[in-house]
């Protein structure tokens, strides 16, 4: 049975070239971590431009002068303004005040803050204000 | 171009699908790699793509001629004119200046007045990186470690890959070049942990780095006179977390990106600060650095295997050279060599509380240790834990001289630590709790990256997208406006 299998891959036409089991499976899993990853990278740009179309609109405002680029500074202020009709840019904007009510906090929110927690109170938040 | 820009993401984007489409092509894909690293390369200035392309003909074709000789004598001295030729363009462009301006300073001492011919050279990013690289490739082949590479591509690409281009990690040539023979593999595993890399990476930069840039490091460092102790102290362990966060994770997104491509870059820090010496720290800390000039200088040198005096000034001038590789100036210089003499300090320190355990009861067991009645390990986790604070707290002093802009300004800075007359300002419970945060993660298990990888490589590409894109709100959301260069692009 093996005098008639050619080990050189050579002697094959092109296309039927024998390749080792454990290559196939690499190839294949290749393609599908490729698909995969690449599918995950255009959701993850998706989900950016509906919650935070207002980068990308800064984005394009940076684009050289041109009928091209005037378009698509349209198109993307017409898709940030739609995004903002439908509340998509509130969680950004929500996320962004936590930071900033944490950055700005002061030891003595800090204290009432830890205080609240010990005497089992509804937690404020570093602002002073209680939390919803 | 920055990694953490849209710039970059639609780069990236683009170059991931056509590299991958052209996965049977081998020579088409490093071809448009090539093409992609010089892009990516002369998005700063086109006129650096120019020196990039001459080092790497300069390598290939030194490369070839080392490769073809086979008498030692003149394999040496083709290595020895091709390394020099090397380290004058390096030499050209970073230390020009610096030595003009010494020779200027010590003419005028000597009231002697002179037309210096000064010239306005600009440093072109990832200068000393990329020239690293290309003498790793000509050591390698000189020590028949790799062979010749006959593709032109092959040492192209090497040499500009741009994942590490102008921040490292400092990739091998006997490590990279084997990975452009074989048919690019990608796994759900790596590109599980490429994308942790990636998102801790943006976080890490965007968030704790540029945070504690912008509202304490770069005030305290302007002007260190116009602060109290606690505000220079709280900004020399600001700028600890800093530098860390910042060149880590330029490391991080790199060696994401490659997995993505189908790469694999070796490691480059391993959670430093909490190193219990300083030998470990140096074996924690910009890996690819220390252990390039372990191979290329120390072991050269002569390493440990001579006489004690021998080793100790190979070690000095290691750590003295590394420093002056950091740039043109005498606050590197300082650096370099602080940490070459503390390493010998530890060195010969170490050897003493060895020589001591032995003659204190021939078993090892500590002097101190066997004197208190305390048990070994209780001697261990003190000797650990006292050994993180002392190790920390030198490399801290050593980083006000790293990023102090003058000397003086250093010394400025040191000495107003020791002033707490005035009031601290920046210890703000956001910038405490970023900091403590920052250290706290040094003591994290080594490998949770790879664990987190392996907990996400089984989630469908929906939760993968899902991950990225939430991720990426959270950190826009949490970081502080603009995007700062990383602090590595100057060196």
């Amino acid at each position: 049975m093996m005098e008639h299998i050619d080990p050189e891959a050579d002697a094959y036409e092109p296309g039927f070239e024998m390749k080792p089991k454990a290559s196939l499976n690499a190839e294949n899993e290749t393609t599908l971590t490729f698909k995969r990853a690449l599918y995950a990278m255009l959701f993850g740009m998706f989900i950016l431009a509906l919650f935070h179309s207002a980068s990308l609109v800064t984005y394009v405002r940076g684009l050289p002068i041109g009928p091209v680029e005037d378009t698509v500074i349209a198109v993307s202020e017409a898709w940030h303004e739609q995004m903002e009709k439908n509340g998509m840019t509130e969680l950004f904007t929500l996320m962004d005040e936590s930071v900033t009510a944490l950055h700005d906090a002061t030891w003595e929110d800090f204290d009432a803050f830890v205080q609240g927690l010990k005497q089992g109170e509804p937690p404020e938040d570093l602002r002073g204000g209680v939390a919803e | 171009m920055l990694f953490p820009t849209l710039d970059f993401a639609l780069f990236f984007v683009i170059v991931f699908l056509v590299a991958w489409e052209l996965r049977r092509d081998m020579d088409a894909r490093k071809l448009v790699l090539v093409f992609a690293s010089y892009f990516f390369y002369g998005y700063w200035d086109w006129r650096f793509t120019l020196l990039l392309a001459g080092s790497s003909l300069l390598n290939y074709a030194a490369g070839r001629i080392i490769g073809g000789l086979n008498d030692g004598v003149t394999r040496k001295w083709v290595l020895g004119i091709a390394v020099a030729l090397n380290l004058c363009v390096l030499g050209f462009f970073k230390y020009y200046g610096f030595f003009l301006d010494s020779l200027a300073d010590i003419l005028t001492t000597l009231g002697i007045e002179r037309d210096l011919p000064f010239l306005e050279v600009i440093l072109p990013v990832g200068i000393s990186f990329f020239t690293f690289q290309g003498i790793s490739y000509l050591v390698d082949v000189y020590r028949r470690h790799v062979g010749a590479s006959r593709s032109v591509l092959d040492i192209f690409l090497y040499i500009s890959f741009f994942p590490q281009l102008v921040a490292g990690p400092i990739v091998r040539a006997a490590h990279f070049l084997p990975q452009l023979q074989r048919t690019p593999h990608v796994s759900r595993r790596m590109a599980s942990l490429a994308v942790v890399l990636i998102l801790v990476g943006l976080f890490k930069k965007m968030v704790i780095a540029n945070y504690l840039a912008t509202e304490v490091v770069d005030h305290v460092f302007f002007d260190p006179t116009a602060f109290g102790g606690g505000d220079l102290l709280l900004g020399v362990y600001a700028y600890a977390v800093q530098i860390y966060c910042d060149f880590s994770a330029y490391s991080d997104i790199a060696i994401g990106v490659a997995a993505l491509l189908g790469y694999r870059f070796p490691r480059n820090f391993d959670h430093p600060y909490r190193s219990a010496s300083l030998q470990e720290f140096w074996r924690r800390w910009h890996i690819s650095l220390s252990t390039w000039l372990r191979d290329y200088l120390y072991i050269p040198l002569g390493g440990s295997r001579g006489s004690t005096f021998k080793t100790y000034r190979n070690l000095f001038l290691t750590m003295f050279l590394g420093g002056i590789w950091h740039g043109a100036a005498w606050t590197f210089v300082f650096w370099g060599a602080f940490h070459g003499a503390m390493l010998g300090v530890e060195r010969a320190l170490t050897k003493r509380w060895e020589d001591l355990n032995k003659d204190a009861n021939g078993y090892g067991v500590g002097f101190v240790a066997f004197f208190l009645g305390l048990g070994r390990s209780i001697q261990n986790s003190f000797a650990t834990v006292l050994g993180i604070i002392v190790t920390f707290h030198l490399v801290c002093f050593a980083w006000i001289f790293f990023r102090a802009p003058t000397f003086s300004g250093a010394w400025d800075y040191v000495v107003g630590i020791f002033d707490w007359s005035q009031p601290a300002q920046f210890a703000t419970p956001f910038i405490v709790g970023l900091v403590a945060f920052s250290l706290a993660g040094q003591f994290l298990p080594s490998n949770w990256a790879v664990g987190a990888g392996r907990v996400l490589q089984r989630a469908p590409w929906p939760v993968l997208g899902l991950m990225l894109g939430f991720g990426i709100l959270a950190i826009e959301a949490m970081a502080p406006e603009g995007v700062a260069p990383f602090i590595y692009f100057q060196f």
